[in-house]
């Protein structure tokens, strides 16, 4: 067991919800995506909570990550863009956490499970086809 | 980082197994263990990248949804 390279991937339940036959379980995996969810969220509020005109190390590296992601916005889909903004950068936080969250051992990376990247690629095509109809029939 | 991940946990394995083989074993452990490290590197490089590269892809996909017609 202690050899075995994917032993690391299994799920186990945590809190076992079965609702109608299917099974809503709360799992590692849920965990580790609520832990990345909860990390990225509070980081960046506690990070810029102060709003010091001179930065503190943590709310420069929150500033580095939003210009980041926002001049790439711009650049790439142009002012108009900006709207999607908090989907883009909520999306760069969250995958950014839990791969990062994922490299510390014995922890759960929730993105080795082909299903969360694919959810997350799902709910930008679904975003993209959507409005695309909805502005340009 | 599925395949990241198993390699790390290959390679570490490798560090063990060898490290149990007695002096000569251990002298041969340093080398995954340099592995070990360098991949550990290697995955903190993939974990910001992926994270970046679905950025990028967002921003050219509603691109293309604000902006028709290929300009």
């Amino acid at each position: 067991m202690a050899n075995d390279p994917t032993h690391q991937f299994l799920i186990f339940k945590i809190i076992p919800i079965d609702v109608g036959g299917i099974d809503f379980s709360f799992t590692n995996a849920s965990l580790f995506m609520v832990a990345s969810a909860v990390i990225s969220a509070g980081f960046l509020y506690f990070a810029s909570a102060p709003r010091a005109v001179v930065p503190t190390r943590s709310q420069s590296v929150a500033e580095m990550a939003y210009e980041f992601i926002a001049s790439m916005l711009k650049e790439g889909a142009g002012t108009k863009g900006m709207k999607f903004f908090p989907l883009v950068f909520s999306l760069f936080m969250f995958v950014l956490t839990a791969n990062l969250l994922g490299l510390v051992p014995y922890f759960y990376t929730v993105t080795s499970q082909i299903i969360v990247t694919f959810a997350l690629a799902l709910l930008v095509i679904l975003t993209v086809i959507i409005y695309g109809f909805a502005k340009h029939g | 980082m599925l395949a990241g991940h198993i390699t790390l946990k290959v390679f570490a394995g490798f560090v063990a197994s060898l490290g149990a083989l007695g002096a000569i074993g251990i002298g041969g452990a340093v080398l995954p263990l340099i592995m070990t490290v360098a991949i550990t590197g290697l995955e903190v490089l993939v974990a910001f990248l992926q994270a970046y590269v679905f950025a990028v892809l967002t921003c050219m996909y509603l691109n293309d949804a604000i902006h028709p017609g290929g300009h």
